[in-house]
C-alpha cells in the first residue's frame, strides 16, 4: 500500500464544474417544466385544475424505476467484481430513487383526494409503487443497520437482486388480485387522452427529474468515493506510525 | 452426494437443538397462541367474519410466530459461537443453507399444526371448508416464508437489531407470498372462487426464491 | 530483523499481510513463512495483533491486503479450510449437545466418515468425555473437546489462540505433550500465549507482534537449546 500525504485543504474540488453547468440545466429544465405543466398546458377537461400534478407524479415514478434499474445494474457489477465504485452506484441509486418514488406516492393521494374523492385505492400502479418504496426503503435501513466494511454492499447488493426477481411475481399477484377484486381505476392508463402539448409537458418535467436525479447520483457517488479516498489516506498514515 | 449429507446433517442438529432446548419452542408455541387470542377478543369472531376475512386474520396469526421461529434459524449457532465453527469448515454454504431451509420450514408447520384447529375453534369456522385445500396453502405458503425468512435471517445476523430487521427484510419481499396464500385460503374459508392460480403463483415463489437463496448462500453465510 | 530460516519447503507463507478495522490497523504488512512440522509461539502484549492474526490464517476474517499461501491454496478456501485447524476462544462446540454429537456435525462437515471422531478423542485423550453435554464441561474438558474438533480433519496448520489460558497445571502439562506429539508426527503449529514460559523447550521458534507489525521472527529454536528437553 502506497503511502499517501493528506494535503492541506486547498478549496472546492476543481472537478466541481460539472454541478455549475448540471445544476444550471437541471434549474432550467425544472423552471420551465413548472411553466407549461402549471400555466401552459391545456386544462383537462374531466378533472380540471387538479389533473396538473400528473405533470410530476409520473415522471417522479418513471425517474425512481431507472434509479432503481441502475441499482440492479450496479448490484449485480458489484457481485461480480467487487468495486468500490459499482456499490457507490448502487447505494446512490437507490437512495435517489427511493426520494422520487417518495415524490410519487405523496403527489398520487394529493391528486386523488379532490377528484375521486379518496386518499388511496389499491389501483394496480399504486400499490406496486407502494411495494417498491417498502422494499427499497429496507434495502436503505439495511445499509444503515450493517456496519461499514466489506459486508455492508455485499449483503445490500444480495438483497437488491432479491427485489428484482420479486417485482415481476409481485405484478402478477396484485394483476391477480385485481381481477378477483375489482378496484376503482382512477388513474388511467399512462397515455390515456393526452393532447399532444400535454406530451411536451410532460416529457420536460421527466428530462427536469431525470437531470436533477443525475445531479443527485452524481454528488451523492463523489461523495461515497470521497470517504473511500479520505478512509485510505488515513489507513495509509497509520500503516507507516511511529516506531515503523 | 456429500452436500446432502451436510444439508441433511444441518437439518436433524437443528431439530435436535430445538428438542432439547424446548423452553425456546414452548415459549414460540405460546406466544402464537396468545396471537390468536389476542385476535379472537380484537376481531368479533362470528363465522361471517371469518368467512371474509379469516385467511387475513390466520396469516398474520403465522407471521409473528413465524417470525420468532425464523429468528432462530441462526440465533441457535450462537451459543459457543458455533457459527463461526460453521464458517471456518469447508462445507458448500448452500448445502448448509438448504438445511436450514428445511429445519425452519419444519420449526414453522409444526407451529402452525398446532395454530390451525385453535383457529377453527376460536373464530368459528365452518365445518363444510374444505381442509386439504386449506393444508396445501399453508404447506405452500410456509415453505415461501421459511426460505425467504432463512436468507434474510442469515442476513441480519451480521447486523445491529437483527430480531428488528427480519421482518424489516421479509415482509416486502414477501408480499406477493403473502397475497397469494391469504387469499388462497380465502378461497377456502368463504368456499368461493378458484384457488389455483395463487396456488401457482405460490409454487414459482417457493421455487425461484429457493433457487435464489442457494445460489446467494455465498454471500450472506461469508466472513468479513 | 533476522530474516527466517526455512530448512525445507515453506508450508506456510504470508506476504505482507494487512489489516483495518475500520481506519486502525490491526495488522501491518506481515510477512513471514513456516515449514512444515514445527511449533512457534506467538507472542506480544495486548493489542498487538496476535488474535486478528491468528483470525486471518483460519480464514476467519479476511485480510485488507496482502496474501497468505498454504501449500498452494489461499486462506479461507474450501481447500485451505479443509487443512486448518483453529482453536479459539470459543469451543464452537453448542453447549445443548453432547461432544459425540458436536464432533459427529463437524465430522460431515470436513467430509469425514464417523470414525474420525473417535481417532480425535482418542488423540486428545477425551473419550470419557464422548457423551457428556458440552455445556456441563469444565474450562480444561471443554477445552479438550475443543481441540478434538480442531484436530477431526487431521490439519497440516493448527492454530491456537491462547491455549493455556485458565487451565490448571496438570492439563497444561497434557496440552504441551500432545502438542509436542502433534509437531513430531508433522504438524505445523502456532500458538499465541501471554506467558511465552509455557512455550519454552517446546516451541522451535518464535514470533513477536508489537502494535501490529512483525518485530522478531526466528526459528530453529529447539534445534539451537538441543539437549535441554
Amino acid at each position: 500500500m502506497e503511502a499517501k500525504r493528506l494535503t492541506p485543504a486547498t478549496g472546492p474540488r476543481p472537478t466541481s464544474n460539472w454541478i455549475v453547468l448540471w445544476g444550471s440545466l437541471t434549474l432550467l429544465l425544472l423552471l420551465v417544466g413548472l411553466y407549461l405543466a402549471l400555466l401552459w398546458a391545456p386544462e383537462e377537461a374531466t378533472m380540471g385544475i387538479y389533473q396538473r400534478i400528473f405533470y410530476y407524479h409520473v415522471p417522479a415514478a418513471i425517474t425512481a424505476f431507472v434509479a432503481f434499474f441502475i441499482n440492479l445494474v450496479a448490484s449485480v457489477v458489484y457481485l461480480l467484481r467487487r468495486s468500490r465504485i459499482a456499490d457507490a452506484w448502487a447505494v446512490a441509486s437507490a437512495e435517489v430513487g427511493v426520494v422520487f418514488l417518495t415524490i410519487n406516492l405523496i403527489t398520487g393521494p394529493i391528486w386523488a383526494k379532490p377528484i375521486w374523492g379518496i386518499w388511496w385505492t389499491w389501483d394496480a400502479r399504486l400499490t406496486l409503487d407502494l411495494v417498491l418504496w417498502v422494499m427499497y426503503v429496507s434495502y436503505l435501513l439495511l445499509r444503515q443497520l450493517t456496519p461499514r466494511g466489506e459486508l455492508q454492499p455485499r449483503l445490500a447488493a444480495a438483497l437488491a437482486c432479491f427485489f428484482f426477481v420479486d417485482v415481476p411475481i409481485n405484478y402478477m399477484a396484485i394483476r391477480w388480485w385485481h381481477t378477483q377484486h375489482p378496484q376503482p381505476v382512477i388513474f388511467g392508463g399512462p397515455g390515456s387522452g393526452l393532447a399532444p402539448p400535454m406530451y411536451v409537458a410532460l416529457a420536460i418535467c421527466w428530462m427536469a427529474f431525470m437531470a436533477l436525479g443525475y445531479v443527485l447520483l452524481r454528488l451523492r457517488i463523489e461523495q461515497e468515493m470521497d470517504r473511500h479516498a479520505l478512509d485510505d489516506a488515513q489507513r495509509a498514515l497509520l500503516l507507516e506510525d511511529v516506531g515503523g | 452426494m456429500a452436500d446432502f449429507r451436510i444439508a441433511w446433517a444441518t437439518l436433524t442438529r437443528d431439530v435436535r437443538l430445538e428438542l432439547r432446548t424446548r423452553e425456546s419452542f414452548n415459549a414460540m408455541l405460546f406466544y402464537a397462541l396468545l396471537v390468536v387470542v389476542i385476535f379472537s377478543f380484537a376481531f368479533e369472531s362470528e363465522a361471517e367474519l371469518t368467512a371474509r376475512v379469516g385467511g387475513g386474520l390466520l396469516w398474520v396469526a403465522f407471521l409473528f410466530a413465524g417470525l420468532v421461529a425464523l429468528d432462530r434459524a441462526f440465533v441457535r449457532e450462537m451459543p459457543g459461537d458455533t457459527l463461526t465453527g460453521l464458517l471456518l469448515s469447508p462445507a458448500p454454504r448452500a448445502a448448509l443453507m438448504a438445511g436450514k431451509f428445511v429445519s425452519s420450514f419444519v420449526l414453522m408447520l409444526t407451529i402452525e399444526a398446532v395454530l390451525l384447529p385453535l383457529f377453527a375453534v376460536l373464530f368459528n369456522v365452518s365445518s363444510e371448508v374444505h381442509w386439504g385445500g386449506i393444508v396445501l396453502t399453508v404447506v405452500l405458503g410456509t415453505w415461501a416464508l421459511a426460505v425467504t425468512g432463512t436468507y434474510f435471517s442469515a442476513m441480519s445476523i451480521h447486523t445491529r437489531h437483527r430480531a428488528l430487521l427480519l421482518p424489516l427484510l421479509l415482509l416486502p419481499v414477501a408480499i406477493p407470498a403473502i397475497i397469494s396464500m391469504v387469499q388462497a385460503t380465502q378461497v377456502f374459508l368463504s368456499r368461493s372462487g378458484v384457488a389455483n392460480y395463487w396456488w401457482k403463483l405460490l409454487f414459482g415463489f417457493d421455487v425461484v426464491f429457493t433457487a435464489l437463496g442457494l445460489l446467494l448462500a455465498d454471500v450472506v453465510l461469508d466472513v468479513d | 530483523m533476522q530474516p527466517p530460516t526455512v530448512n525445507s519447503q515453506p508450508l506456510l507463507h504470508c506476504d505482507r499481510l494487512t489489516r483495518f478495522y475500520g481506519i486502525f490497523p490491526a495488522l501491518r504488512e506481515v510477512s513471514f513463512q513456516l515449514p512444515a512440522g514445527c511449533l512457534v509461539g506467538l507472542y506480544g502484549p495486548n493489542g498487538a495483533g496476535k488474535s486478528t492474526l491468528l483470525h486471518l490464517l483460519a480464514g476467519v476474517r479476511r485480510p485488507s491486503s496482502g496474501s497468505i499461501l498454504l501449500g498452494n491454496a489461499r486462506a479461507g478456501s474450501a481447500e485451505a479450510r479443509q487443512r486448518t485447524g483453529y482453536l479459539a476462544h470459543d469451543s464452537l462446540l453448542h453447549p445443548h449437545l453432547t461432544v459425540t454429537e458436536n464432533l459427529t456435525f463437524y465430522a460431515t462437515l470436513y467430509g469425514l466418515p464417523a470414525t474420525a471422531v473417535g481417532k480425535a478423542l482418542a488423540q486428545t485423550r477425551g473419550e470419557y468425555l464422548a457423551a457428556l453435554k458440552v455445556g456441563e464441561l469444565s474450562q480444561g474438558m471443554r477445552q479438550k473437546a475443543a481441540l478434538a474438533r480442531c484436530l477431526l480433519h487431521t490439519p497440516q496448520l493448527l492454530l491456537l489462540d491462547e491455549p493455556f489460558a485458565s487451565l490448571d497445571r496438570a492439563t497444561v502439562e497434557e496440552l504441551q505433550q500432545a502438542l509436542a506429539g502433534l509437531r513430531d508426527a508433522g504438524m505445523t503449529i502456532l500458538a499465541s500465549t501471554h506467558t511465552p514460559q509455557l512455550l519454552e523447550g517446546l516451541a522451535d521458534g518464535a514470533m513477536v507482534l508489537e502494535r501490529g507489525r512483525l518485530r522478531q521472527c526466528e526459528l530453529g529454536l529447539r534445534s539451537a537449546e538441543a539437549g535441554k528437553h
